[in-house]
């Protein structure tokens, strides 16, 4: 690998790369400079009075608690799943991932018009855990899977029983794994909208479009945004130094062998219980109150509002339109990165790369409204231009791509180029007839990856969507908040049944492997 | 006394029998090497005595305490054995010291009991109390789960294969250093190999399985001069088989009339010779062969020796400064006893 290094990048493709570096930095600057106009006096009086208190306390309270939640019930599933010789650990396996599928906005629609009782902090913690407990469950099961049988067996022999020897050998080795985990949920949590917005949960998010709404005000707004990037920026750091550290390493090489499963005996029947009714709640209710409400007639749902099927059909291409060129735009600015990233050594590859996953901690509410100020002070012909709204989904859904890029293009060995290279191909043609034509597979999934997340993506989409372009999402959205459910349901059920079959087909093409 | 006492043991996975009615003991004080390929069932066999697998049948016996048998089996706390994995396992979470204390009590632990000892015992400086694992090379990870084994004073260590990931000249070294810390802590010991060098170089006896059932147990010499079939003097090191007719104390064959290890029965056998047993010198005296291929290893070399009228071409092992060319015209000689098996008509 050392070929990488000594050898300058192209440059045509550095400064692509760069492109989509600035790209990201562009709604930081501009919060910031908003932020900045209000002045430090103001600044204070807006920062240091009780609604900040209250909302600090609101949002912190809720990752605390789903923090608990989830950490329990994932930690415990994993665990099942991965040791022990629970009858269907496969479905369950699969069952315990699909609620990251499932849009959270959409799952407190189902859950707000099952009872309005689901409200505030309640109804946040049953929706926030529900739709994030997956995101522990991924890396601690993975971490169980790593992790070398004969640790517990050696801890056994020397003297400690099964829960002494999980609690000091087991779980210091999760430790990593769980503080990543927790630290995606508080960022989700952190830049989460629709969701709380429909669960009348206040936190920065909803008061950040409250202020928008009522007042206009962008630099109040602004200043709102900057606190809330810095939370998440906090979190996303932690949580690249725990996946710094996710793997002590394993120390000694070799393939790992599997363990003969803890035989669970009588115990399996509550344990069985308790899966069956995790995936009740995470998805058999939110799905069940889907089909249930698109089976009532509109006049049953409190207030009544037409649906028909020319506006469904309209509002699918509507969103999909605007995904699709959403897609295009991130996959463009991906490619580069991840190429450069994943071929070329250097300080400003690095850089841009750092640059570009930054986008992961920006919420959507503060991009999307610091791109509507610019537009309108700067650039007036692409306020609320449907290519306003692409190249804020590019920004956002940038990390996702790049992730899945540097995947593909990682997955091609350099032997194959270097040997293409040899025989006397420059680096664009050995790009053209080797590396993409390899990697086209992985960069597939990265491109249905990145447009399942644009169609189901509901903040940017609402403040930004053209006069008059009404998609799935903002039917849900509207439906709902003038509590319409029957009318919003049909919406709902197009957009859960998009993102689930998506999920499906990629986790039969890509994913059977991390099955146990 | 016997320290570990295996009786009958039997264990089965699906349909195939791992080990079939093993009987072993092995005496306080010993280390015994149990050798066989893979799919022997012998990593199989040191599950079954930790207590990491059950038993189908048989029972085992560690310092006069059954902790398996019909209707019994003791958690693998329970036994107290000391158990050495394959790549060490040491626990990436924790220091070296940490480590090592980690079997004993919590005050011991507070207090690192015994770390300096322990790792002067397996020859590791005491400055290493508080590296971490991933800082240690491969030997060095090995002596300090032989050290975290050995400190609750275990009256069985069991270690397996515990120098298979090794390179050649650390898995020397490292052998040497298993092998005197055993002997300093008065242990008993079982370790498990595929490697004939290793289980003669080290233990004081060596058992053989094979299929899941014993072959042989004896001392190293004892089982490489008298192994009690081909299959296992193959095993054990590389062999020229030859035919010949026994006949009292003497076999005649293509080399001559040898002198034989043990006695057997009159009549037609198969002649086993270790090429290290066969000399070369001038075509004056000997047997006459011509060399056809000279394998050079530097301390030896391998030659293999066409002699006129006989079929299969001989090995013989020379030490490497004697190396002669190939078409050379040598004389053959054969050194000391050999071991025949009689072929059954």
């Amino acid at each position: 690998m050392s070929w990488t290094s000594t050898r300058r990048p192209p440059a045509a493709l550095v400064a692509a790369a760069a492109v989509a570096g600035l790209l990201v930095l562009i709604p930081i600057a501009w919060t910031a400079g908003l932020a900045a106009g209000v002045g430090p006096a103001d600044a204070a009086s807006l920062l240091f009075r009780p609604l900040v208190g209250e909302l600090l306390l609101n949002t912190l309270g809720l990752i605390a608690a789903t923090a608990v939640v989830t950490t329990i019930v994932a930690t415990a599933a994993a665990w099942f799943v991965e040791r022990t010789d629970l009858p269907g650990r496969r479905l369950w396996a699969v069952l315990a991932v699909v609620p990251l599928a499932i849009p959270s906005f959409i799952a407190s629609f189902a859950w707000v018009s099952m009872s309005p009782a689901l409200q505030d902090f309640g109804g946040a913690l049953l929706v926030v855990s529900c739709s994030y407990f997956p995101l522990i469950y991924l890396p601690v099961a993975a971490a169980l899977r790593g992790m070398d049988p004969a640790l517990e067996e050696t801890a056994r022999g020397l003297g400690l029983g099964p829960w002494r020897s999980f609690a000091r050998v087991v779980l210091p080795q999760l430790r990593p794994a769980l503080l990543g985990g927790i630290l995606l949920v508080a960022l989700n949590t952190l830049t989460e909208f629709g969701a709380f917005a429909l669960l009348r949960f206040r936190t920065f998010t909803t008061e950040i479009f409250a202020i928008y709404r009522t007042s206009y005000d962008s630099s109040e707004a602004a200043l709102f945004g900057m606190v809330l990037i810095l939370l998440c920026l906090l979190c996303l750091a932690g949580e690249q130094w725990a996946r710094g550290n996710a793997r002590y390493g394993r120390v000694a090489r070799g393939a790992a062998r599997r363990t003969p499963p803890v035989a669970l005996g009588w115990f399996r029947l509550p344990v069985l219980a308790g899966f069956a009714v995790l995936a009740l709640v995470t998805l058999g209710a939110p799905l069940g109150m889907i089909l249930y409400w698109c089976t009532q007639h509109n006049s049953a749902a409190t207030s009544v509002a037409a649906v028909n099927l020319p506006a469904l059909a309209s509002a699918t291409w509507s969103s999909v339109r605007l995904a699709l060129g959403g897609t295009a735009i991130a996959m463009a600015l991906a490619l580069p990165l991840g190429f450069l990233a994943t071929r070329y050594d250097g300080r400003l590859i690095a850089l841009l790369e750092r640059t570009a996953y930054l986008a992961q901690g920006l919420p959507g509410i503060v991009v999307a409204l610091s791109m509507v100020s610019l537009t309108i002070t700067l650039l007036r012909p692409l306020y609320q231009s449907a290519a306003l709204l692409m190249i804020v989904y590019a920004i956002l859904f940038l990390p996702l791509a790049l992730v899945s890029v540097r995947a593909a293009f990682g997955q091609v060995q350099r032997g194959l180029e270097e040997a293409s290279r040899a025989a006397g191909l420059g680096w664009f043609a050995t790009s053209l007839r080797i590396l993409l034509p390899l990697a086209a597979p992985g960069l597939g999934a990265a491109a249905a990856m990145v447009f399942v997340s644009v169609v189901t993506e509901l903040t940017a989409t609402l403040l930004m969507a053209p006069i008059g372009t009404r998609t799935l999402a903002v039917q849900v959205w509207a439906n709902t908040t003038t509590l319409a459910f029957a009318a919003a349901a049909p919406y709902a059920a197009l957009m859960a049944a998009l993102s689930l079959l998506s999920a499906w087909v990629l986790a039969r093409r890509f994913g059977a492997a991390h099955l146990p | 006394m016997a320290e570990l006492r295996l009786e009958g043991l039997t264990k089965s996975f699906g349909s195939g029998a791992v080990l079939r009615d093993l009987t072993l003991s092995v005496d306080s004080r010993r280390l015994v090497a149990i050798l066989g390929s893979s799919g022997s069932g012998k990593t199989t066999l040191l599950r079954l005595i930790c207590g990491f697998d059950r038993a189908d049948a048989g029972s085992i016996t560690i310092a006069g305490v059954r902790v398996s048998g019909p209707g019994l089996h003791l958690r693998p706390e329970q036994r107290h054995v000391g158990y050495v994995a394959q790549e060490g396992a040491l626990f990436p979470h924790l220091a070296v010291a940490d480590n090592i204390t980690f079997g004993l009590p919590r005050r011991q632990r507070r207090a690192r009991a015994r770390v300096t000892e322990l790792l002067t015992m397996v020859g590791l400086p005491p400055s290493y109390a508080d590296r971490l694992p991933h800082q240690l090379s491969g030997g060095e990870q090995q002596r300090v789960a032989l050290a975290r084994a050995l400190a609750p004073s275990p009256p069985l260590i069991l270690l397996d294969e515990p120098f298979s990931a090794l390179d050649a000249a650390l898995r020397i070294e490292t052998r040497q250093a298993v092998a005197q810390a055993l002997i300093a802590s008065g242990s008993t010991a079982l370790l498990v190999t595929h490697d004939q060098a290793e289980a003669l170089s080290m233990g004081d006896e060596v058992a053989v399985l094979r299929d899941g059932a014993l072959v042989q147990m004896d001392n190293p010499k004892a089982l490489y001069r008298n192994p009690v079939d081909v299959a296992l003097a193959r095993f054990l090191g590389e062999t020229v088989l030859l035919p010949g007719v026994v006949a009292r104390e003497h076999v005649s064959c293509f080399l001559g009339t040898l002198s034989l290890t043990r006695p057997c029965r009159p009549g037609a056998a198969e002649v086993l010779i270790r090429p290290e047993q066969i000399r070369l010198s001038g075509p004056d005296t000997g047997h006459p062969a011509t060399v056809e291929s000279v394998t050079y290893y530097g301390h030896d070399c391998s030659v293999m020796l066409a002699l006129e009228g006989l079929q299969t071409a001989v090995t013989a092992l020379v030490p490497g400064h004697v190396s002669p060319s190939v078409g050379d015209l040598v004389g053959l000689h054969v050194e000391g006893d050999v071991i025949v098996y009689p072929v059954s008509r």
